[in-house]
């Protein structure tokens, strides 16, 4: 009577373990394989310098560019780029000054790249150094404008 | 043995006198020299003291402006509806909104699928309406990130731009 119900309690219970690896009774040992994964998938916060304001009295600021929370697939590198809209002149109407940037005071290189993070770092930062060049001769007052774009980049 | 237990019963008794004077003591002691409670919502300043915080007081043109990033997205094929996990970082409070425009390079000419409204520090995404839906595929994208100023003129500043690859599948 006992393995009679223990059988039905089996039978009833079988459906429900629809997900689970089959294993059905045998002479020997059985085994089954479930496969087990978790995607994490890839990310980052960048910060970038906002503004960049010269004035007389300061023609020489200092900005960051940062990552943080850095995830990569192994091998890659998640590289920050940075480009000038003006070529690096601020202008206003044609008139113009122009400016410099450093990449932790080295010079700004063709590649583009301020700031590169390999994969299973976390984090990294560059620092940039600013100096504005008035020639003093400007055609105009008012506001001299340039914008830098940061392009982010996992390769 | 009477007393022996005589003897026993007024050593603990006084043993117990002594224990009760001194907590009476202690009591007394600490009484007059309090420790300030700290709970978890309160800061315990002492008096000329400063508030210590995790960020330094800095400006926000010093502190940069935060932007998330993604290296892939995944999107259904043959259907505008997307899910796009971006979001303005609470760090950039009292500083800068951000706009996403998500723009697919793969055509003949850069063009937008996706433009966000502005979003406040601590809003995101979510949920979106592509421009148009895309047949299955792997496609080069880029998401613009736009900063502005949170003053009258939602004054616009340096912005980044987020190289993606953009995979569009069927049924996913």
């Amino acid at each position: 009577m006992k393995k009679f119900f223990l059988s039905l309690l089996i039978a009833f219970a079988m459906p429900l373990n629809a997900n689970a690896a089959d294993i059905t009774e045998g002479s020997g040992s059985q085994s089954g394989q479930v496969s087990v994964d978790y995607s994490l998938p890839s990310g980052y916060i960048v910060t970038i310098p906002a503004d960049v304001a010269f004035t007389d009295s300061q023609l020489s600021v200092q900005r960051a560019v940062s990552a943080k929370n850095v995830r990569l697939s192994q091998g890659s590198t998640l590289h920050v780029y940075a480009k000038s809209k003006n070529d690096f002149k601020m202008k206003n109407a044609d008139s113009y000054i122009n400016y410099s940037m450093l990449v932790n005071t080295a010079e700004f290189n063709e590649s583009g790249i301020v700031l590169s993070v390999l994969s299973g770092e976390t984090s990294g930062w560059a620092l940039l150094d600013l100096t504005a060049a008035p020639s003093g001769e400007e055609a105009y007052a008012g506001d001299y404008t340039d914008t830098l774009t940061f392009t982010v980049a996992i390769e | 043995m009477d007393k022996n237990n005589k003897n026993k019963r007024i050593a603990l008794i006084l043993a117990g006198a002594l224990i009760l004077a001194a907590l009476i003591l202690l009591a007394k002691c600490s009484h007059g020299a309090q420790m300030p409670v700290k709970d978890k919502q309160s800061v315990i300043v002492p008096e000329g003291g400063v508030v210590l915080t995790d960020e330094p007081k800095t400006s926000s043109a010093e502190r940069g402006v935060e932007i998330p990033g993604i290296e892939c997205l995944e999107i259904n094929a043959d259907t505008a509806q997307a899910q796009l996990d971006l979001y303005n970082p609470v760090s950039n409070r009292d500083a800068y909104y951000l706009s996403f425009e998500l723009i697919l390079l793969s055509s003949e000419k850069p063009e937008t699928l996706y433009l966000s409204p502005l979003l406040a520090p601590g809003e995101s995404v979510g949920g979106i309406t592509l421009s148009h839906s895309l047949a299955p595929g792997e496609y080069d994208a880029l998401i613009k990130v736009q900063p502005y100023q949170m003053d009258a003129d939602r004054t616009m500043t340096n912005n980044a731009e987020l190289k993606i690859k953009l995979t569009v599948r069927r049924g996913v």
